[in-house]
C-alpha cells in the first residue's frame, strides 16, 4: 500500500476536476493538462512498492528485482498523446480567441453579447 | 514570432542546437538497451527548433529545417509501418522484428542491429515533424504571419477552394523574400 | 492465365496515374488514354471465354497476399462472371469513347472524371470476378464509393451533392447489412469461398440462419439494384454526366444486384424465403416504377424509372427460379445492356445539342437529328418488344417463363404474370412516348433555339448498341451461341435452348400482341389527356421523405442539445460529474464493509515521496487560490516538474526524461499564446467569476472526483494480480527483443501496434491544428495589430502602450 501516491492521484483528480468545472478557457486547458498527469499517475501507482527495486533496465545487475516495466510504456505513450492533445487544444484556444474576441464560456454563450460577425471561411 | 534581441542567446541557442540535437540522436540509437528512444529523442529535437525559433525567428527555424515537418512526420509514419509490414511477405505476423549481429568491424567491434531500430527512427520523425509544425505554425500566426508558407498554400487546400489565409498588409516584393521549404 | 486474369482486373487501377497526370493538359481527349483499359481488359476476358471457359466450367485462381492472416486474393472464373466481366469492359469501351465526345472542353477536371471512371471500372471488375464474399464486399463498397464520386462530378450543382450523399446513404447502409449476412453465412458454412459455397458448403447450416444471413444479403442487393423500398435514389442518381449514367446507372452498377443474386442463387436455393420475397418485392417495384416512368417529365428520369423498372424483372427473375436452374436470364440482361445504355446516350446527345431535357419542350427533332431518330427508333422499339429486335425475343422467353410458373403450384402463381403484363404494356406506352416526344410532333422552338448538331463520334456508340439490338433481335441464334457457352454451373439449367425468332402463333405471341394493344392505348388515351400535367404524387416521393430525414437528424439534434444546455459545458459536466460521484461513491458506501482498505499505518508512507506529495499539494492549492492565468501556469508547471522527480523515485528513467521535455513544451506553447492574449481579455473575465456558492458546489464535487479516485488507486494497490505481465516482458525482453531497456522493447517491440497507432493519432492532432490555424483569414488592420490585438505581457507591450496612448 502506498497511501502517499493514491491521496497524490485524489489531490491531482479533484484538482482537474475543479479547473475544468470553471468557465475560463485558459483555466480548463490548465485542467486537462493536470488531468492527463493524473491519469498517468493511477497507471504508475500500478507497478508496485518501487522501494528496493531498480529501474527496468537490465543492464549492470545491482541491486534487487526491476520494477514492472508495463505500467512505465504504457505511461511513456500516454504522456505523448498527452501532449499532441494540449497543443491542438492550445491552438483550439487561439482559434477559438481569434473567432470569438473571449477566452471565457459564460461571455461567450451570454445571450446579451454581440457576437462578432461570422467570417466568409 | 518576433526575433528575440539578446545577443548572447543568439549565440549561445545556434551552438546548444548542434549539441542537443547530437544528443538526441544519441539517445534514440542507445534506446534499445539504455533510457532513451524514439519519443524522448524526438522531443529534444523539437525543443531544439523551438529554442531556435525563439532566438532566431520561426522563419530562420523553418530555414534550417528545410522540408516540411509534417513530411518528415508522414515519412515517419511511413517507415513505421513499412518495418511492421515487411514480415508480413516473409509469412511472418505484423511488427515481428529482425536482428542481426555483427562481430569485429572496424572502430565499433561488436554491434547489434535490427529492425526495431527502423521503427524507432520512424517514431522519432514523427514525433519531430508533429510537435515543430504545430510550434512553427502556431508562432506563424501569433506573430503576424500567415499560419502557412506561401509555398505550402496549394498543398494543404483543395483546387477549388481560396487558398486559406493570404497576405494582405503585405506587399508582393516582401512576399517573394519569404521563401519557405 | 493467372497473369492474364489479374492483368484484366488491375488494368484500371496500372492506368490511373497517367490518366492523373495528363489529364490537365490533355483535357477532353484525355478520354483516348483511358480507352485503353477498357479495351485490354475486354480482350484479355474475351480471350479467356474463347479460351478457358467451357459450360458449366469454373476455374479458380488463389494468390496468397498476407497467409499469415489468412487473406488470399480469390478469383473465379465461370460463365456469370465472364458474362458481366465482358458487360463491363464492353460497355466501357463505348462510354468512354461516348465520353470522350461528350464531356468536350467546357468540362472541367477530366482527369478526375476519367480516374474515377477508370476506378469504378476495376472495382467493378473485382466484383464480378471475385471468387470470395469478403473480397466481393470490398469491391462491392468500391463500386458504391466512385459511384458518390461521379454522381457528385458536378458538384458546384446542390442536386448533384444531394443525390451523391443519397446514393452513398443507401448503397453503404444496405451493404453494412450485407456484410452483416455475408460474415452470418461465412461463420455457418465456415468458409467465405464462392466456390466451396456453391458446392454446398452451407448445407448443414441451420435452416433460420440461411434465412437470416439471405435477407441480409437480398437487403444489400435491393439497395444497391434500387428495388422498392431503396428504388429513389436512382433517379436522383441522374445528376451524373450522362455518360456516368449510361455507364453505372443503367448498364452495370445496378446489375450488381442481379448479379449478387445469381451469384447465390446455388447457395439459398433451399430458403424457403427465397421466392415470396423476391417475387413480391421485385415484381411490385416493377410495376411501381413502371408507372413512376409514365408520371414523369424528365427524359433521364423518365429512363431511370424504366431501368428500376426492369431491374426489379432481372431480380424477380431469379426468385422464380426453379431448382433445376434458369434459363434465359443473360439473355435479358445483355437486351436491357443494349437499349438502355443506347437510350441513355441519346439522352444526352439530345442534352447536349440542345439544352433541354423536359420531354414537354421537346419535339420535331427527326429533321435535325435523322440518324439519331433511327437510333432512338430502334432502341425504344427494343424497349417496348416490338418484333424484330432483341427486346422481342427477351418478352417471348419471359413470358413463357411466367406462364410456366403459373402453372406451377407454387403460391403466388399469378402475381409475376399480372405485374409484368401490367407493367410491359405501360414501358410500351413510355417507350412510344420517348420517340415521339424528341423527334415527333411539331417542331418545338425552345429546343431549337440552341440547337448545334452533334457530331458523328459522339452517335458512333449509341449506334452500334443500336445495331445490336436489331442485329440479335432478327438472328437470336447468335446471341444464343455466345450465351451457351456462358453456361454456369448451379445457376443454369444444363439443357441448351436455341433462340429463334417465330414460334408461331403460341399463348406468349398473342400475349405480346395483347400487351402492345394495351400499350398504345395508354399512350393515345394519354397524350390526349393529362400527361403534360402530369407529377409523381406527395405520398410517392420517397425521395423528398429520405431528404427529409437526413435534414432533420441535425436539427433535431441542435435543439436537443439547447434544450439541454450542451453549450454551456460547466453547468452539464457539473452534472455529469455530481451524479456521477454520487452512484459510485453511494455503491462504494453500500459495500463499505468489504471495500475499506483500512486506517494507513506510518509504513504506508514513504518519507522523500511524501514529501513531494506535500509539495505537488501546495502548488495546487496555488492553482485554485491565484486568479492570474501566467501565476497558474507556472504553478501548473510545478506540478509537471514534481511529478518529473516523483517518477525518478518510480525508478523510471524513461518517463522522467520523456515528462520533462513534454513540460517544457507544454509550458513555452502555452507560455507564448498568454503572452499574446490581450490583456483586456484577462480583465474581462473578472466580471464572469462564479459566485462563492458556486465554487463551493464545484469544490464539493471535485474533493468527490478527488476521494473516488484515491479509493480507486488503493483498491487497486490492494488487488494487484498475482502473476503481472510485466514479469513477461523483464523475462524476455533480452531472450526476444534484444534490448535490455524492456520499457522500449515493449514499445517498439512487444508493443508496437499501439506504438504505431499512437504516432498516427499525434500525425491527426497535427493536421488538426493546421486547419485551425489556416482556415482564419484576418483583415489589413489585424495584421498591422498582431493577431489578437495588442498583446498584454512581455513581448507587445510596447505596441500596447502605443494604443494607450492613442485612446488618451
Amino acid at each position: 500500500m502506498m497511501w502517499e501516491t493514491a491521496i497524490l492521484v485524489g489531490l491531482m483528480f479533484g484538482g482537474a476536476c475543479f479547473l475544468i468545472l470553471q468557465a475560463s478557457f485558459v483555466r480548463i486547458l490548465f485542467g486537462f493538462i493536470l488531468l492527463s498527469n493524473a491519469a498517468n499517475l493511477f497507471l504508475l501507482a500500478m507497478s508496485g512498492r518501487p522501494d528496493g527495486k531498480t529501474a527496468p533496465v537490465l543492464q549492470g545487475g545491482n541491486g534487487g528485482p526491476p520494477v514492472d516495466p508495463l505500467p512505465q510504456a504504457l505511461i511513456l505513450t500516454a504522456i505523448v498523446i498527452g501532449f499532441g492533445v494540449i497543443a491542438y487544444m492550445v491552438v483550439l484556444l487561439y482559434r477559438t480567441f481569434l473567432d470569438q474576441h473571449t477566452a471565457n464560456a459564460c461571455e461567450l454563450f451570454d445571450p446579451r453579447r454581440e457576437r462578432p460577425k461570422e467570417d466568409a471561411s | 514570432m518576433k526575433t528575440g534581441d539578446s545577443y548572447i542567446f543568439r549565440s549561445v541557442a545556434s551552438f546548444l542546437f548542434f549539441v542537443i540535437n547530437v544528443f538526441a540522436v544519441y539517445l534514440l540509437l542507445r534506446g534499445h538497451n539504455l533510457p532513451g528512444g524514439g519519443f524522448i529523442g524526438g522531443l529534444g529535437s523539437a525543443l531544439s527548433l523551438i529554442m531556435l525559433s525563439m532566438a532566431y525567428g520561426v522563419r530562420e527555424a523553418q530555414k534550417v529545417l528545410r522540408v516540411d515537418p509534417v513530411r518528415l512526420a508522414t515519412v515517419g509514419l511511413l517507415l513505421a509501418v513499412v518495418t511492421g509490414m515487411l514480415p508480413l511477405f516473409l509469412g511472418e505476423p505484423f511488427l515481428r522484428h529482425f536482428h542481426w549481429k555483427f562481430d569485429g568491424l572496424p572502430l565499433l567491434g561488436k554491434l547489434e542491429v535490427g529492425t526495431p531500430l527502423l521503427f524507432d527512427i520512424g517514431i522519432f520523425l514523427v514525433v519531430v515533424g508533429v510537435t515543430a509544425k504545430m510550434i512553427f505554425v502556431l508562432f506563424r500566426s501569433i506573430s503576424g504571419l500567415t499560419a502557412l508558407n506561401p509555398s505550402e498554400w496549394r498543398r494543404y487546400s483543395a483546387d477549388l477552394e481560396e487558398p486559406v489565409e493570404r497576405e494582405h498588409s503585405r506587399s508582393s516584393s516582401e512576399l517573394e523574400t519569404e521563401d519557405g521549404p | 492465365m493467372v497473369a492474364l486474369l489479374f492483368t484484366a482486373i488491375l488494368l484500371p487501377f496500372l492506368l490511373l496515374p497517367a490518366v492523373l497526370a495528363v489529364g490537365d493538359r490533355w483535357r477532353a481527349r484525355t478520354g483516348w488514354l483511358a480507352l485503353a483499359a477498357p479495351v485490354g481488359s475486354f480482350a484479355i476476358l474475351l480471350h479467356l471465354a474463347l479460351t478457358v471457359a467451357e459450360p458449366g466450367g469454373r476455374l479458380v485462381v488463389e494468390l496468397a497476399w498476407v497467409p499469415s492472416l489468412g487473406l488470399d486474393f480469390t478469383f473465379m472464373i465461370d460463365g456469370l462472371s465472364l458474362f458481366f466481366g465482358l458487360v463491363v469492359s464492353g460497355m466501357g469501351i463505348l462510354v468512354v469513347f461516348y465520353a470522350s465526345h461528350y464531356l468536350d472542353d467546357h468540362y472541367r477536371h477530366h482527369d478526375r472524371f476519367y480516374a474515377y471512371l477508370l476506378l469504378f471500372m476495376g472495382a467493378m471488375l473485382g466484383t464480378v470476378l471475385a471468387g470470395n464474399l469478403l473480397l466481393l464486399f470490398v469491391f462491392w463498397e468500391l463500386t458504391g464509393i466512385t459511384s458518390f464520386l461521379l454522381i457528385g462530378f458536378l458538384h458546384e450543382k446542390s442536386e448533384s451533392r444531394d443525390g451523391a450523399r443519397m446514393a452513398l446513404l443507401v448503397t453503404a447502409t444496405t451493404g453494412l447489412a450485407m456484410l452483416a449476412g455475408i460474415v452470418l453465412l461465412g461463420q455457418a458454412a465456415g468458409t467465405y469461398e464462392i466456390a466451396a459455397l456453391m458446392d454446398g458448403a452451407a448445407r448443414n447450416a441451420s435452416p433460420g440462419t440461411l434465412s437470416a444471413a439471405f435477407v441480409l444479403i437480398a437487403i444489400g442487393a435491393l439497395g444497391k439494384s434500387a428495388q422498392f423500398p431503396f428504388h429513389f435514389w436512382l433517379p436522383n442518381a441522374m445528376a451524373a454526366p450522362t455518360p456516368v449514367s449510361a455507364y453505372l446507372h443503367s448498364a452495370t452498377m445496378v446489375k450488381l444486384g442481379v448479379f449478387l443474386i445469381a451469384r447465390i442463387f446455388p447457395v439459398f436455393q433451399g430458403v424457403e424465403l427465397w421466392a415470396p420475397l423476391l417475387i413480391t418485392i421485385c415484381f411490385g417495384t416493377m410495376l411501381l416504377a413502371a408507372v413512376l416512368a409514365l408520371l414523369s417529365q424528365d427524359l433521364k428520369a423518365i429512363l431511370a424509372f424504366s431501368t428500376v423498372s426492369q431491374l426489379g424483372f432481372l431480380i424477380g427473375f431469379y426468385g422464380m427460379g426453379p431448382a433445376g436452374g434458369v434459363q434465359g436470364d443473360l439473355l435479358h440482361i445483355a437486351s436491357h445492356v443494349f437499349y438502355k445504355g443506347c437510350l441513355f446516350m441519346v439522352v444526352g446527345i439530345v442534352d447536349h445539342s440542345t439544352g433541354v431535357r423536359d420531354i414537354r419542350q421537346l419535339g420535331g427533332l427527326r429533321r435535325e437529328l435523322p440518324l439519331l431518330a433511327g437510333i432512338t427508333l430502334v432502341a425504344a422499339a427494343s424497349m417496348a418488344g416490338l418484333p424484330g429486335t432483341l427486346g422481342f425475343i427477351s418478352k417471348e422467353y419471359m413470358l413463357k417463363d411466367m406462364f410456366a410458373y403459373w402453372e406451377g403450384s407454387a403460391a403466388l402463381a399469378w402475381y409475376p404474370l399480372v405485374f409484368v403484363g401490367v407493367a410491359s404494356a405501360l414501358k410500351v406506352a413510355f417507350s412510344a412516348r420517348i420517340y415521339w416526344g424528341i423527334f415527333g410532333g411539331p417542331p418545338s422552338e425552345k429546343a431549337l433555339a440552341h440547337f448545334h448538331a452533334p457530331g458523328l463520334g459522339m452517335q458512333l456508340a449509341p449506334l452500334l448498341l443500336a445495331g445490336a439490338c436489331l442485329l440479335f433481335g432478327l438472328f437470336p441464334g447468335l446471341l444464343g451461341t455466345g450465351l451457351a457457352a456462358l453456361q454456369t454451373a448451379g445457376l443454369h439449367d444444363p439443357t441448351v435452348v436455341h433462340y429463334s425468332l417465330w414460334h408461331g402463333v403460341t399463348r406468349e405471341f398473342l400475349t405480346s400482341l395483347l400487351i402492345m394493344a394495351a400499350g398504345a392505348v395508354v399512350f393515345f388515351w394519354l397524350r390526349r389527356s393529362f400527361w403534360a400535367r402530369a407529377r409523381i404524387p406527395a405520398p410517392l416521393r420517397f425521395d423528398a421523405g429520405f431528404e427529409g430525414l437526413v435534414t432533420a437528424v441535425p436539427k433535431w439534434a441542435k435543439a436537443l442539445g439547447l434544450a439541454l444546455r450542451f453549450d454551456r459545458q460547466f453547468d452539464y459536466l457539473a452534472i455529469a460529474l455530481g451524479f456521477m460521484v454520487l452512484m459510485v461513491g453511494g455503491y462504494w458506501w453500500t459495500q463499505r464493509t468489504v471495500l475499506w482498505p483500512g486506517l494507513p499505518t506510518e509504513a504506508d508512507f514513504d518519507p522523500v515521496r511524501t514529501l513531494v506529495v506535500g509539495l505537488i499539494a501546495l502548488a495546487m492549492a496555488m492553482i485554485i487560490v491565484m486568479r492570474r492565468w501566467t501565476s497558474q501556469l507556472i504553478a501548473v508547471s510545478i506540478i509537471g516538474f514534481l511529478i518529473t522527480f516523483y517518477y525518478v523515485l518510480f525508478r523510471a528513467p524513461d518517463l522522467a526524461m520523456t515528462q520533462i521535455l513534454v513540460e517544457s513544451a507544454t509550458l513555452l506553447l502555452v507560455l507564448l499564446l498568454l503572452a499574446r492574449f490581450p490583456r483586456s481579455a484577462e480583465i474581462s473575465e473578472i466580471g464572469w467569476f462564479f459566485s462563492g456558492r458556486r465554487q463551493a458546489v464545484n469544490l464539493a464535487i471535485s474533493a468527490g472526483v478527488g476521494l473516488l479516485a484515491t479509493l480507486a488507486a488503493l483498491m487497486a494497490m490492494q488487488h494487484r494480480h498475482p502473476d503481472p505481465s510485466g514479469d513477461y516482458y523483464l523475462a524476455n525482453t533480452v531472450p526476444l527483443a534484444h534490448g535490455t531497456n524492456t520499457v522500449n522493447t515493449i514499445l517498439v517491440d512487444f508493443r508496437g501496434f499501439d506504438t504505431l497507432l499512437e504516432a498516427t493519432v499525434l500525425v491527426i492532432a497535427c493536421l488538426g491544428a493546421i486547419g485551425l490555424v489556416m482556415r482564419y483569414r484576418r483583415t489589413a488592420e489585424e495584421y498591422a495589430a498582431g493577431a489578437m490585438g495588442p498583446a498584454g505581457y512581455g513581448l507587445g507591450r510596447k505596441t500596447e502602450k502605443k494604443a494607450e496612448e492613442a485612446d488618451q
